[in-house]
């Protein structure tokens, strides 16, 4: 197995060229490694890691630019994701332990495309956008075209994901990432549910309300009917309980050794029940009733 | 109480090697460096049921580098097992399970193993694979073992198959009993498979002597069984094999039962070390270990109480179906254990259980922590909460009603000569809050009690061999894996001598210098090498004391050894230093060498004539149990056990701790999954979920005293009782948190939803 270091990402374009379906990059490891130990070795390691300023976290146009290679301990500590991010920095804070955390990076979270990847389902409902770059030109593209099924992405084998820019919500938003698994943090989620929600003026509505689910269906979804189904709407037990199955019903999950499909779809209820209720009650200072 | 009698008992001195494990010195297998040994690996089955048309090695011999491929017709036509002998060393003319070892390398590197093992292609055609305990017992089942027969005390007219192990309780009449019951219960309980995963990988290590000897490296529990099979199996005369014991990092009975718990690996490095003439090593991957080596089997039981409208129970009918895997292994043992268990602890004059140990195409039993207890006591303990709530009793006062007293006889037991269990509960109910913490909403608490009832097993001897300076060097048959070796048997031999443990070293086992051994499992270590060292530091004492006997112009009955100093008692200015008799003793009877045995037939029959004291233990949990998801949360919980004596309060909390913990992880979330083709679709650590501390409460270890067990000074064995309630307590727990009743492992969020769900909760 060959392994290179590139120094900038278009010496990584090139070996990515050159190497084709023979190359995988590598950036913090934490999925590629274990993978090498479990299945077939790749020709060649292309180490992304040493190319400078892929990792920065900075305020730009509105909203946040990621790179690629901070690493989701990086996305914990700063205070422009925890501020002005909430949605991103709960994912990053249930994600696995400290010494994962330290060393996975958001970019490899989503070019491994699993569909219960922490990050995946948050970026969709913030409607961020990754920047792709090719040997030939660089474009970007709504995270719900950049997955496209389960480890598929639209970067093929030649493509590197150096950007992720990530709108601010609108002001006086309220977001929760429930992540359901049996070990909490310390394992692969069943099921992640975004829920990112406004109040209208005199609070007595949501606005925009926007679902993500994780790990139910080959890519992370987004929940387009339940989200229409309470937007502009107050929220009362009864909406909750229509939202949730509603919900459950968006979803495809799998049955594997972790679960049962079925009992997936009952969590994707619970936790959009959970999810706008809390928004309901952060954004209007009133239980559902 | 301990501090005031003794000097060194009842500290907590630190274990022996620990900083070593701290730091990472290399201490483990895994850690050793053999000069020029070559890697091994073993090619497994990729079916779970199969025959072996043909294995042909011829390519996986032609690349270079490769120095030995193995197969069983490279081996003696000799099995190895336990109640059956029905194992190859490796697969002959069938698989029967996904990782029965086929056939191994030894090649120059890692690589090279990998690649030769892809070389060696293996013909199989393919049978009928049974993954269902119930299922192989039916006469429609496919035949695990062709050549082996059904046992021999199984009743007449029972008609089963692909059975392995009979083991029956048969106490009063339970059927004309059950008739005079006003109340009945009759419930269904199953667990799991699971994997005992301690960390360190198994290894094992083989190098030809000059001499025409092998030396084996193994971390194994039991050295002695593996280099009796590793003769039988390589051929060699037993005088040929030495088995050097490497530090161990965790076993928990994995690693205990000879060569069938790590599948054989043990011959198989000696068999390849033979052919390559050279050293080899083989280390697995965990998730290799996980489909092959040995586990916690999985059983379902039947049982069925009747009481008396007030709580006394009257009469126990059940069964048990224990699932031994591919082999026997420990399965006839276990089984029979979790057949004696399901009968219970408690008062209960007529009791029958039939129990049934079976072949099927999944890996093999072993003798992991309580084997048999936890599986049981999940049942007998849940269904003892049942009674209960069907009495309409508290499940405290029904318990303490039905506990044995001084006298009594219970399953396993003829005569106890006292009995903690009603201490044990009294002091949990009191620990957790029973009836007076307030409880939340879905929150619970549960009981469970416990025992392990000490069996008959093999004595064991031990060795204390002064130093010139009074230090003392101990050789004893059981391994250091974290129990008594490093802890109890230092501190004894201090205790006796007058010594401090610094001054003790106890040596790990080698077979060629240890006394022999059965294996450092069955909670044991203190009961046979334990009371074997005591007597050993005694005779080395009495050696010493009689020489100094003479320069002190005492008799030596008036002779004490007080911090290396031999004195006469009451007047210690008449003193000469241990240093100084030890050495001068080179002149008078060469080295002092103590000796001492620990007598098992004579210790079981002074406990039947005596009647015997009996560890018992009652765990107390309270649980929270999220409706939405079916999570459950351990918010406190209690561990109150009876170890009789306390050598070393930290080293036995260490254990209580340990096994609660591993006994929850099964109750929460830990089971080895098998699709039907009896694949583990979880062999790794990413699926396999073992619980994590953020799971897992603060464990509040408890001990009463006053019950003196058969162990030195008193003690119980305490290594694995710790791990028979925790599954039952939760379940318990969640039925007073929710009223439902979860009678399948694991507690998982989706079982208990699941249960929750077809309740209409
Ligand atoms: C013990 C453990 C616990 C875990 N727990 C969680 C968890 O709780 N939640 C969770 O979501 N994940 C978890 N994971 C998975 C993993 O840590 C994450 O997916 C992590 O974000 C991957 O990042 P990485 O930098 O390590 O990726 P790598 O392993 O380096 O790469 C992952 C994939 O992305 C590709 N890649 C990486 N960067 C780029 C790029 N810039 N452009 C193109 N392709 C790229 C690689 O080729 C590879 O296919 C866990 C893993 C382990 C080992």
């Amino acid at each position: 197995m060959d392994y290179f270091e590139p120094k900038t990402v278009s010496e990584a374009l090139s070996l990515l060229d050159q190497h084709g379906d023979q190359a995988e990059v590598i950036a913090g490891g934490t999925d590629v490694m274990v993978d090498i130990k479990y299945s077939d070795e790749p020709g060649c390691l292309v180490n992304i890691k040493r190319i400078p300023d892929l990792n920065a976290i900075r305020e730009s146009n509105g909203g946040v630019h990621i790179g690629p290679l901070a690493t989701i301990h990086e996305l914990e500590e700063s205070d422009l994701v925890r501020e002005r991010l909430p949605l991103l920095w709960q994912a990053a804070h249930q994600f696995a332990s400290l010494q994962i955390r330290n060393t996975a990076t958001i970019g490899g979270n989503i070019c491994r495309a699993s569909p219960s990847g922490e990050t995946l389902a948050p970026l969709l409902v913030l409607e961020a956008q990754a920047e792709v770059t090719f040997s030939d030109g660089a474009r970007t593209e709504p995270f719900g075209a950049f997955f496209q099924g389960p480890g598929q992405t639209s970067l093929g084998s030649r493509g590197l994901l150096t950007g992720i820019s990530v709108p601010f919500p609108a002001a006086g938003s309220h977001a929760v990432y429930l992540k359901h698994a049996v070990r909490g943090p310390m394992d692969i989620a069943m099921v992640g549910v975004a829920v990112m929600a406004t109040a209208n003026g005199d609070k007595t509505a949501l606005d925009d309300v926007r679902i993500g689910l994780g790990a139910v269906a080959p890519t992370p979804v987004r929940a387009p009917k339940t989200e229409a189904l309470v937007s502009g709407k107050a929220l009362d037990a009864a909406l909750v309980k229509e939202a949730g199955a509603s919900a459950a019903s968006e979803s495809s999950p799998i049955t594997d050794q972790r679960s049962s499909g079925e009992y997936r779809g009952w969590i994707v209820d619970a936790l959009t029940r959970r999810g706008l209720e809390q928004c309901w009650q952060a954004l209007t200072g009133k239980e559902v009733a | 109480m301990a501090k005031a009698e003794y000097t060194v008992l009842g500290t907590d001195m630190p274990r022996k090697g620990g900083v070593e494990r701290v730091v990472g010195k290399g201490v483990y297998g895994i850690d050793l460096n053999l000069p020029d040994a070559l890697s091994g690996g073993v090619l497994r089955s990729e079916h779970a049921h199969a025959k072996i048309v043909n294995i042909d090695t011829s390519e996986a011999k032609a690349i270079p580098g490769v120095r030995a491929v193995v197969t069983a017709a490279d081996a003696p036509d000799v099995r190895y097992g336990r109640s059956y002998i029905d194992r190859y060393i490796l697969a002959k003319d069938k698989v029967r399970y996904m990782g029965d070892p086929v056939a191994a390398v030894a090649a120059d590197s890692q690589a090279l193993v990998k690649e030769a093992l892809g070389k060696i292609k293996v013909t199989y055609e393919p049978l009928p694979v049974v993954v269902d305990p119930e299922e192989t017992m039916k006469e429609s089942a496919p035949t695990i073992h062709e050549d082996m027969p059904l046992p021999k005390n199984l009743p007449e007219g029972v008609q089963v198959k692909n059975v392995c192990g009979y083991a029956a309780v048969n106490i009063g009449d339970a059927e004309a009993a059950m008739a005079e019951a006003d109340v009945v219960v009759d419930e269904v309980y199953e667990t799991k498979m699971i994997h005992p995963q301690y960390l360190e990988p198994r290894i094992a290590a083989a190098r030809p002597e000059e001499d025409g000897r092998i030396t084996v490296w193994a971390n194994a529990q039991a050295p002695f069984p593996v280099r009796t099979e590793v003769a039988s199996l390589t051929g060699l005369p037993l005088n040929s094999v030495r088995v050097i014991s490497t530090g161990i990092g965790g076993g928990f009975g994995g690693k205990g039962s000879g060569v069938t718990s790590s599948a054989g690996l043990e011959p198989i490095c000696a068999l390849l070390a033979l052919t390559a003439k050279q050293p080899v090593m083989i280390v697995m991957d965990k998730a290799e270990e996980t489909i092959s080596t040995t586990i916690r089997s999985g059983c379902k039981i039947w049982i069925k109480t009747g009481a008396k409208k007030d709580g006394t129970l009257v009469a126990r009918q059940g069964k048990v179906v224990y699932d031994a895997g591919g082999y026997s292994g420990f399965g006839n043992q276990a089984g029979g254990r979790c057949t004696q268990m399901v009968g219970g602890w408690y008062r209960l004059p007529n009791i029958h259980m039939d129990g049934f140990t079976v072949y099927t195409n999944k890996q093999v039993c072993g003798p992991v922590r309580g084997p048999g207890g936890p599986q049981a006591t999940f049942a007998m303990e849940s269904h003892m909460d049942s009674l209960a709530a069907e009495l309409g009793m508290d499940p405290i006062e029904f318990r303490l009603k039905n506990v044995p007293e001084k006298g009594d006889g219970i399953v396993g037991v003829p005569k106890l000569r006292d009995s903690s269990l009603a201490e044990t509960l009294n002091t949990a109910k009191e620990k957790i809050g029973w009836g007076k913490v307030k409880l939340g909403k879905n929150q619970g608490i549960g009981f469970a009690t416990g025992a392990w009832i000490e069996g008959a097993g093999p004595g064991g001897g031990a060795v204390v061999k002064m130093n010139e300076d009074g230090s003392a060097t101990v050789h004893i048959g059981k391994v250091d894996y974290g129990t008594a070796a490093p802890f109890g048997i230092p501190m004894i031999v201090a205790e006796v001598l007058g010594i401090s443990t610094d001054d003790v070293t106890v040596l790990n086992v080698d077979t060629d210098a240890s006394p022999w051994d059965a294996g450092t499992v069955g909670s044991r270590s203190m009961l046979v090498s334990g009371n074997a060292v005591k007597l050993a530091a005694e005779d080395a004492r009495d050696q010493i004391l009689r020489m100094a006997a003479g320069q002190l112009e005492a008799s030596p009955e008036d002779l004490e050894i007080v911090d290396r100093q031999i004195q006469v008692k009451g007047a210690p200015s008449r003193s000469v230093s241990l240093a100084s008799v030890c050495n001068a003793g080179h002149n008078e009877i060469g080295d002092v060498i103590g000796r001492g045995y620990f007598d098992s037939k004579a210790s079981q029959a002074d406990e039947r004539e005596r009647g015997s004291s009996q560890p018992f233990t009652t765990h107390a949990a309270l649980v929270e149990v999220d409706a939405d998801t079916g999570n459950v949360k351990i918010l406190k919980y209690v561990a109150v056990h009876d170890v009789g004596f306390v050598v070393h309060p930290k080293a036995v909390e260490g254990q209580i701790e340990g096994a609660a913990a591993m006994s929850l992880g099964q109750a929460l979330c830990e089971q080895v999954v098998h699709d039907s083709d009896g694949r583990t679709l979880n062999p790794t650590f990413v699926d396999y979920l073992m619980p994590t501390i953020n799971m897992l409460p603060r464990i509040e270890a408890v001990t009463v005293s006053g019950y003196p067990g058969a162990g030195p000074y008193g003690t119980k064995g305490a290594g694995e009782i710790g791990s028979v309630p925790p599954m039952a307590c939760i379940a318990n727990a969640i039925y007073n948190a929710t009223g439902v009743r979860v009678r399948r492992l694991p507690l998982s969020p989706e079982n208990v939803l699941r249960a929750l769900r077809e309740a209409g909760k």
